[in-house]
């Protein structure tokens, strides 16, 4: 499932199955959850620059046909206000737009997604992202990150196998296959302002044993921090904090939830924030169980690897095991 | 046993198509039928403004429509208000689209048309055909894949999904979409590209048989069976608190009805033995199944 956070809802979407599951975050009411079927499609997270951080969720719905004719459609998802929390609907759109101009559309031979930085239509194939790459695999999914210019960057999480990349598009037309530690969309969150942007990323690695929180600057893909952790903890969620934001921290930094299946199978969630300091020692900035349960269990099993996310008001955290799903509130 | 495609009523009497003939049966239960050649490959189902339906069947590449002929026997006559190809496309006029019908293998499709809603609501962008693709008719749920097709559009949205293939329970009226998938019933908007499940609304050991939207699109039938006992259930629901909020747990807004068989069959007994095959949108008759034999179903929602 891919975790999606839309005004006042959380979204759980199967890419490949039509099943999808809505929380309603919006009130202090206990969590309702509704099942859906949605159309398919490959999903896009869209991170505005805009004061609640919020983010959108689109979708590429495509395929190809026997003689080779592909289908493709944009579409949004929105709720449509009928009441509150509204009903969760996808509208066919024409073009992702950003404050410069800058678009994301359907690729002119309908093969994937073409970047249109600044509106302009570019010759080369640098700034299509494909569906299928015979180097990188298939497209499971796309994040877009607009900044106070418009359009800062694109990535593309790609799946081969077993093997997980990400690719990065820059305005500067540069694509650069493999230059993170692969992971799920899931793990991977954003925080950004001016022209600085912040990412963590989560990573199963090894030969499953070991977890790894990396925090980058982007677009440079500077390394500010990283850790690993062995069993029983499990990274299963991170997210970026800009310096003065979040958690009293002064420094960029990140925050890590680390996640531990007791004897008796019950989870416990530990929220560690560190400031991003090469020099300084390891030690958290912060420490704070995470026990607010406000849907759901977190009994069972972690392995294998749980897909989390934090809510970017960092109020919510939302996991999904094969055994259990959850959500839990974060202290302010 | 007979392989139902689909039913299709128009006032006192309904249509119904079988892989191997059609069939013509009045709210008296009188069935008249004919016979033809091959397996058709589609079935479109039509809504139109004024409440009716018709269905049409594509045999051997052309499009045929069910007619009820001058001695109220049903005849197939030649169109249906689409262009059909040849496999594997199948090119819908209104639209100038084409849909390109992906596996290799030989596929059924089943549409619901709903170009005639007069529904002001709805705009161009609203998917108003919903394409049913699948391999084969089997009165057991298999997979197919639901297309929402629009006027504006340039390409397709989809879903993959389990669901009764023969007689598949889905409708469409009036912006709404519902279907019984996955054994639960699912009610949406078509402009939303998304159905909710209803959930609390069948019993344990429940599933649904079929769901029929009523003629303005506010009340959802369907006939659910208890697999324990066999019994049937028909129920009559409002579908507007779905489609807001919270999942309602009103008992108010369900109301169960009445079957009221044949009188040859009234044993209840015959009651489990039955399949309902479609409601009727005016919500007062159904058509049902028992073995090779068409029966027409009285529903009565008065009582309690």
């Amino acid at each position: 499932m891919k975790i999606f956070f839309l005004p006042s809802v959380c979204v759980l979407k199967e890419t490949l199955l039509a099943a999808t599951l809505v929380f309603d975050l919006s009130s202090d009411r206990p969590v309702q959850e509704k099942t859906y079927l949605t159309i398919q499609g490959i999903p896009i997270r869209v991170h505005r620059r805009n004061q609640n951080a919020e983010e959108e969720l689109w979708l590429m719905s495509s395929w190809s046909g026997q003689l080779g004719e592909r289908q493709a459609l944009l579409l949004r998802a929105h709720l449509l206000d009928t009441h509150r929390p509204g009903f969760l609907a996808f509208s066919g759109e024409n073009r992702i737009s950003f404050r410069d101009k800058s678009a994301i559309v359907l690729d002119r031979d309908g093969f994937g997604l073409q970047i249109l930085w600044k509106g302009q239509w570019t010759r080369g194939r640098e700034n299509v992202i494909p569906i299928s790459d015979p180097q990188t695999g298939s497209l499971d999914g796309v994040i877009a990150i607009e900044g106070k210019d418009g359009l800062q960057a694109v990535l593309a999480v790609r799946v081969w196998g077993e093997e997980r990349h990400i690719v990065l598009y820059k305005p500067d037309g540069m694509l650069m296959p493999r230059p993170f530690l692969g992971s799920r969309m899931n793990g991977i969150e954003i925080a950004h302002s001016g022209d600085k942007i912040l990412m963590s990323i989560v990573g199963n690695i090894g030969d499953g044993d070991k977890d790894k929180a990396t925090l980058f600057l982007l677009p440079e893909r500077r390394v500010l921090w990283e850790m690993e952790t062995k069993r029983p903890d499990h990274i299963c969620a991170a997210f970026p904090i800009l310096a003065g934001t979040w958690g009293g921290l002064q420094r960029d930094g990140i925050g890590v939830i680390l996640a531990r299946s007791a004897e008796d199978k019950s989870v416990s969630f530990l929220l560690q924030a560190f400031e991003a300091d090469a020099k300084a020692d390891k030690r958290p900035a912060l420490e704070i169980p995470i026990s607010n349960l406000v849907f759901g269990s977190a009994h069972g099993p972690l392995h294998p690897w749980p897909e989390a996310r934090v809510s970017p008001d960092r109020r919510f955290l939302v996991v999904e095991t094969a055994s259990f799903r959850c959500i839990l509130r974060i202290p302010a | 046993m007979l392989t139902v495609l689909d039913v299709a009523f128009n006032g006192n009497f309904a249509l119904v198509a079988t892989t191997e003939g059609i069939f013509l049966i009045s709210r008296d239960g009188k069935v008249r039928s004919r016979s033809f050649k091959g397996i058709p490959d589609a079935v479109i189902r039509r809504r139109h403004a004024n409440g009716s339906e018709t269905l049409s069947l594509r045999l051997g590449g052309v499009l045929y429509q069910v007619q009820s002929g001058p001695h109220g026997s049903p005849r197939l006559e030649r169109g249906g208000g689409f262009f059909a190809g040849t496999q594997p496309f199948l090119h819908f006029g209104f639209y100038m689209a084409s849909i390109d019908v992906a596996p290799l293998r030989n596929v059924q499709m089943h549409i619901l048309d709903n170009l005639d809603s007069s529904d002001p609501k709805l705009d161009p962008s609203d998917p108003k055909i919903f394409c049913l693709l699948f391999e084969n008719y089997d009165k057991q749920m298999s997979s197919a894949r639901l297309l929402f097709l629009s006027e504006e559009d340039r390409g397709h949205s989809y879903m993959d999904l389990d669901i009764r293939t023969e007689c598949p329970p889905i409708d469409a009226n009036r912006g709404i979409i519902a279907a019984a998938i996955m054994n639960s019933i699912w009610v949406g908007l078509a402009k939303a590209r998304a159905l909710v499940k209803l959930d609390g609304l069948t019993a344990e050991h429940e599933t649904p048989e079929t769901v029929t939207l009523d003629v303005l699109g506010q009340h959802l039938f369907c006939a659910l069976r208890n697999h324990r006992d066999g019994r049937i259930r028909v129920l009559r629901v409002q579908i507007e608190p779905w489609l807001n909020s919270a999942p309602p747990h009103d008992r108010h807004l369900l109301k169960e009805g009445a079957m009221e068989l044949p009188e040859n069959l009234s044993a209840s007994s015959s009651k489990r033995g039955i399949t309902p095959l479609r409601i009727a949108p005016s919500g007062d008759w159904m058509v049902a199944q028992m073995s090779d034999i068409l029966l027409a179903v009285s529903l009565n929602w008065e009582q309690s």
